[in-house]
């Protein structure tokens, strides 16, 4: 059973009665510890293929399937549920909760799935040391660069330890050196605990530290090249 | 919900301090004014009734059966001191009691006559039920003085009298017959009760049995309990005491129209909470919502991580309950310390005549009761709660794609 599963999904926004078509009946499918580039130009369909996996959005037509379970037939608390305890997202930017300090924002989402308060304080802590950032702990998002705010949003996608961390454009607007510390601590990861990654990019960088680019084009599923292990 | 969820709520209230320094000032503002509004009309109510007790009342009266359908000297006590003195002498929570004799009578002075209400009292006894001793302006009480009447300032103006004029009271006895005595002014009175004072004439009760041939008969009993809420008790206790031909009433039976009074007094003060609570509402709505459009991106990042639509609509309703209850705590302690600060009371004088005519001085004393500050907090957490559901419903309508989306 693979981890994440697109079956003949297609995806069309109305605006205004203009029908766009972001996907056509894309049929993917990407297996647990994978850690793989959805890569195409931009309108090419990476972030709409990446947020019906993450159940954000859902599909106009085909199943999306998520560790088994069908994301089509589920209610919005229900995906939710979902979301918290098989998903982590990494946005582009503005990933963090601005009220809350890097502590706060990652045990936020342990909070969420009732884990006790010293607990995950120490789990809080023990990732943000892991990731690097165990001085910045009680930093607030504004207090801290983009890379710092980059790596604690991925801190709390990883902090419960979910089976899939979806990725969208997480370097786009980092410059070369973080963005390389970024993935090399997100393939740290990958390989550490085992977590499977999906990016969605069009950075050369990050294609090329996927071990599988899945290429998108016009919403369809050009080409899937996995590197040899 | 969890800590975390009420960090948010309440860290986020101080994001934007401009609006929600506007929400807070508007609520405690309004809230602070209602209270002291709703203070000072509660002292009004409360001196209206206070005065009616004190000058009239007492918490209880005791007749004979029928009485109150038809007062006068044919419905009465017999041998009512000494009823009273075997009733009334021991039972717990009874302050005082004072027997009275109670009929209508004309009085005349040589420049005018005045239909009265002719009062006969024990002077020592009506010192402990009543205020008539202490609000002697002028001359004597009755104690130790004989053939002497007691009436209001405003009588004695009516009747163009003074201290030592003379007075002839014309009264019915209780055989029907006509008759009448000469009286000397012994004292003059002045209450908050301009009503009282005009139509009031005060004679010493064994004058007054002589005078309407009552022999050892009277008219009422009046009794003081040791607090107004022990009233309900204290009468059942009198009643269990009392022969069948004898009635007790509280000061509600007998002035229904000062229960009304109070009653009107709530509900005006329900419909300014209202209008405030209203005003309140929309106010908080619109913050709320604004913020809810300045964070879709936040909310779209909080649902992308795994919170639902319930701990979502909680995050919003918490804020909303937390920036009322700022807005509460705030004017709560200013309307109190207002309060506080007319502790010696408002100088109403200038409309003396005007508060006179109900029983009310004219000096108002401010009266918080403890419902003022719990009902006025739970109704404005109540409107925080349903003045946020729209924002949260909102919020949690967006969908989480186009949320993440949203710069």
């Amino acid at each position: 059973m693979s981890m994440l599963e697109a079956r003949g999904v297609s995806k069309v926004y109305e605006t205004r009665g203009v029908e766009t078509v972001a996907l056509r009946e894309v049929d993917l499918a990407v297996e647990g510890g994978e850690f793989t580039a959805l890569a195409g130009p931009s309108g090419s369909g990476k972030t709409t293929l990446l947020n019906l996996f993450g159940g954000l959005d859902a599909p106009s037509e085909g199943v999306i399937v998520l560790d088994g379970d069908d994301l089509g037939s589920l209610t919005s608390s229900q995906l939710a549920e979902e979301r918290l305890h098989k998903l982590g997202f990494v946005f582009q930017a503005y990933n963090l909760i601005p009220v809350f300090s890097a502590r706060e924002n990652v045990e936020f989402v342990m909070e969420l799935q009732g884990v006790p308060a010293e607990k995950r304080r120490e789990r809080a802590m023990a990732i943000l040391e892991e990731v690097g950032l165990g001085d910045l702990a009680d930093k607030r998002p504004l207090e801290m660069s983009g890379g710092q705010q980059q790596r604690v949003a991925v801190a709390r996608a990883i902090v419960s330890r979910p089976r899939v961390v979806l990725a969208d454009e997480p370097t786009a607007n980092l410059d070369s050196k973080t963005a390389g510390t970024l993935l090399d601590l997100m393939e740290q990861l990958n390989r550490q605990h085992g977590v499977t990654f999906l990016f969605s990019t069009h950075d050369p960088m990050v294609i090329e530290k996927a071990r599988r680019t899945v290429r998108l084009r016009d919403g369809a599923v050009v080409a899937d090249e996995r590197k040899p292990s | 919900m969890g800590a975390g969820i009420w960090r948010m709520a309440w860290r986020n209230i101080g994001r934007s301090p401009r609006r929600t320094g506007i929400v807070v000032t508007a609520v405690s503002v309004g809230l602070a004014g209602v209270l002291l509004a709703m203070a000072v009309n509660y002292g009004m109510v409360f001196q209206m009734i206070q005065t009616a007790i004190a000058t009239e009342l007492g918490h209880l009266q005791i007749h004979g059966a029928g009485f109150d359908q038809k007062p006068g000297l044919e419905i009465r006590i017999e041998e009512g001191e000494r009823l009273a003195i075997d009733a009334l002498s021991d039972l717990p929570g009874l302050q005082a009691w004072a027997p009275r004799i109670r009929s209508q009578g004309l009085v005349f002075s040589t420049r005018a006559n005045v239909g009265v209400q002719v009062v006969g009292i024990d002077p020592a006894r009506e010192a402990r039920v009543s205020v008539l001793a202490d609000s002697i302006v002028s001359g004597e009480y009755l104690d130790g003085q004989r053939r002497k009447l007691l009436l209001g300032e405003k009588l004695a103006s009516r009747l163009h009298v003074g201290l030592g004029d003379k007075l002839v009271l014309s009264v019915q006895d209780a055989h029907g017959e006509m008759t009448g005595e000469a009286f000397r002014v012994g004292g003059l009175f002045r209450t908050a009760s301009g009503e009282f004072d005009r139509s009031s004439v005060f004679l010493r009760i064994d004058e007054g049995k002589q005078l309407f041939g009552l022999g050892e008969a009277i008219s009422e009993l009046v009794v003081v309990a040791d607090q107004r809420r022990g009233v309900g008790d204290l009468k059942r206790a009198i009643e269990a005491r009392l022969s069948e031909d004898l009635e007790v009433r509280t000061w509600e039976e007998i002035q229904p129209l000062l229960v009304f009074f109070v009653e009107l007094f709530e509900q005006m003060g329900w419909i300014v909470y209202g209008a405030v609570f209203v005003a309140m509402a929309f106010g908080i709505a619109n913050v709320l919502l604004m913020s809810v459009y300045e964070r879709i991106r936040e909310i779209g990042i909080l649902m992308a991580i795994g919170m639902g639509p319930r701990r979502m609509v909680a995050s919003i309703v918490i804020e909303s309950v937390l920036l009322t209850l700022l807005g509460v705590g705030i004017g709560l302690a200013i309307g109190v310390l207002a309060i506080w600060l007319l502790g010696d009371g408002i100088d109403l004088s200038r409309w003396a005549e005007g508060l006179t005519a109900y029983g009310v001085g004219t000096k108002i004393v401010p009266v918080i009761r403890s419902q003022d500050l719990i009902v006025p907090t739970l109704v404005a957490i109540v409107t925080a709660v349903l003045a946020s559901l729209w924002p949260a419903l909102r919020a949690v309508r967006i969908r989480p794609a186009d949320a993440v989306r949203h710069v």
